[in-house]
C-alpha cells in the first residue's frame, strides 16, 4: 500500500510541475548558422537525378509536395507528389518525421518552405534542386549532343530511361551551334507529350537540317 | 539523419523485422495480460458490480502514465508530440460504438486483447467471445457500404482534451491526474463496501 501511495504522491507531483510548466513543448529556436551550414554543404536539396531514382526504385519513402498553382499541378506533376499551398504546408500538412522533397516552378517557394519547416524543426526536408525547370530539364527532357562521345551516350542511357519512365522525350540536339535550346513541348498528367501538329513539323524540320534555330526553321516550313 | 521514427518508414528495417518486433510485442502485453489476472472474465466483469475495480485503475493508470510521460520526455526534449499520432474523434458513430463494446464487454466479460489472452490460457469462454468477435467484424464489414455515410458522421478531427475544453495542456493533465487520484481512493472505497457487503449476505 505505502508502495502505491508513493507512485501516487509522484503522479500528483509530475502534475503539479506540468500545472505550473503549462507547455509541454520547449520554445523551439533554430540556430541561423546551424540553417546556413545545411545550405553550405548542400544538405538543403535534391538533384533531380537522385529524386528519379529514388521514386523509380521506391525504396525510400519520400513525400514530394508540389506547391506549384493546381493548373499547373494537373498539367503535369512529378508521380506520387501532393499538390499543397505554402500556408497549408507549414501548418499541419506534413509531419515532422517524413521525409520531404518540395518543389515549385523555379525553387523560390520551395526554399522559402524549406526555412519555414526547419524553424519549426523538421529534419529530414530538401527542395528540389531547379524546381520544376529543372526536372524538365533534366529529367523530362535531357538533352544529349549528337556528337558526344560513346561513354557519355552510354551514360546518357540511364537518362532516357528515367525521361520515359516519368513521361518525358529525350532529346539529341545537334553540335553545339550557340542557338538556345527549342522550346519544350507542352505536358498532360504525367502522360508522354503529345506534340502539335505544327510543333512536329517544327521538331521534324528542326531534326532534318540540324538546326535549333526555330525562325529558320519555321522559314524553312513555309518555303 | 535524425533519430526518427517509426523505424520501419524510414527503412531501418523491413517488413518481416517489424512483424517480428509486433509479434514480440503482443506476446509481452498478452503476458502482462495475464498476468494482472486479465484473463478472467470474472476479474473483468467483476468491476460492473463493483467488486473489482482492478480494470477502472488499470486502465486510468495507464492514462496517467502515458500522459505525465509524454507531457515530460516531450519537455525534455526526447518525444516529439507533433508525431504522436491521435486517432480522429467522430462523436456520435464512436458513442453508439462505446455503447456496444460495453454491452459485449458486461455480457462476454471480455474485451478484445482480454478475450485473445483467455483463448490462449484454454479458457472456454475466451473461444466463445473470440469468435464472436470475428462474427462481428464479418458483419461490420459486410453491412459498411450501408453505413459508411453515418460512420464518418460528427467528425471533430484529431480532438484532444485540451482542445475541446480549451484547457493548456499542463492544466488539462492536472486535472486528469487529479481525478484519476481520486478514482483509485473511491475505487478502494467502493471495493472495500461492496466486498463487505457480498460477505455479510
Amino acid at each position: 500500500m505505502t508502495f502505491y501511495r508513493l507512485l501516487a504522491a509522484a503522479a500528483f507531483l509530475l502534475a503539479g510541475g506540468a500545472l505550473l510548466l503549462q507547455n509541454p513543448e520547449r520554445n523551439a529556436y533554430t540556430d541561423p548558422s546551424s540553417l546556413a551550414a545545411l545550405i553550405e554543404s548542400e544538405q538543403d536539396h535534391i538533384e533531380p537525378l537522385d529524386l528519379a531514382r529514388s521514386i523509380k526504385e521506391g525504396k525510400q519513402k519520400l513525400q514530394v509536395i508540389d506547391l506549384r498553382d493546381s493548373t499547373e499541378f494537373a498539367e503535369y506533376h512529378i508521380p506520387g507528389a501532393r499538390l499543397m499551398t505554402l500556408t497549408a504546408l507549414v501548418n499541419g500538412g506534413v509531419r515532422r518525421n517524413e521525409n520531404i522533397v518540395i518543389y515549385s516552378q523555379g525553387g523560390t517557394h520551395a526554399a522559402q518552405a524549406w526555412v519555414i519547416l526547419k524553424t519549426k524543426n523538421f529534419p529530414n526536408v530538401r527542395t528540389l534542386l531547379g524546381g520544376m525547370s529543372g526536372w524538365n530539364d533534366e529529367i523530362l527532357f535531357p538533352q544529349i549532343s549528337a556528337d558526344a562521345p560513346d561513354s557519355t551516350k552510354r551514360a546518357f542511357d540511364e537518362r532516357k530511361a528515367l525521361s520515359v519512365f516519368f513521361g518525358g522525350r529525350p532529346r539529341t540536339a545537334p553540335s553545339y551551334t550557340g542557338h538556345p535550346p527549342r522550346q519544350k513541348p507542352p505536358l498532360k498528367g504525367g502522360q508522354p507529350p503529345k506534340f502539335e501538329k505544327e510543333g512536329d513539323k517544327l521538331r521534324e524540320t528542326c531534326e532534318r537540317y540540324g538546326s535549333t534555330d526555330i525562325f529558320s526553321a519555321l522559314v524553312r516550313i513555309k518555303a | 539523419m535524425d533519430m526518427n521514427a517509426p523505424f520501419y518508414q524510414f527503412g531501418m528495417f523491413d517488413l518481416e523485422t517489424a512483424l517480428a518486433i509486433a509479434f514480440a510485442i503482443g506476446i509481452g502485453f498478452g503476458f502482462f495480460l495475464e498476468q494482472a489476472g486479465f484473463g478472467s472474465a470474472m476479474k473483468l466483469a467483476g468491476q460492473f458490480y463493483f467488486r473489482d475495480l482492478t480494470v477502472f485503475k488499470v486502465m486510468f493508470t495507464a492514462i496517467v502514465t502515458a500522459m505525465l510521460g509524454l507531457f515530460w520526455l516531450s519537455r525534455l526534449g526526447i518525444v516529439d508530440l507533433s508525431l504522436v499520432r491521435v486517432l480522429p474523434t467522430y462523436l456520435v458513430p464512436q458513442l453508439v460504438g462505446g455503447i456496444i463494446f460495453g454491452v459485449g464487454f458486461v455480457m462476454g466479460g471480455y474485451c478484445p486483447g482480454t478475450c485473445c489472452v483467455a483463448a490462449v490460457t484454454g479458457r472456454m469462454d475466451g473461444w466463445v467471445h473470440l469468435l464472436g468477435m470475428f462474427a462481428g467484424i464479418f458483419v461490420f464489414a459486410e453491412v459498411y457500404p450501408m453505413i459508411s455515410e453515418w460512420y464518418s458522421s460528427t467528425a471533430m478531427g484529431e480532438a484532444t482534451l485540451s482542445q475541446v475544453f480549451n484547457l493548456s495542456p499542463g492544466t488539462t493533465v492536472f486535472i486528469v491526474t487529479s481525478v484519476a487520484l481520486l478514482g483509485f481512493s473511491g475505487a478502494e472505497f467502493v471495493e472495500g463496501k461492496f466486498k463487505r457487503t457480498k460477505s455479510q449476505s
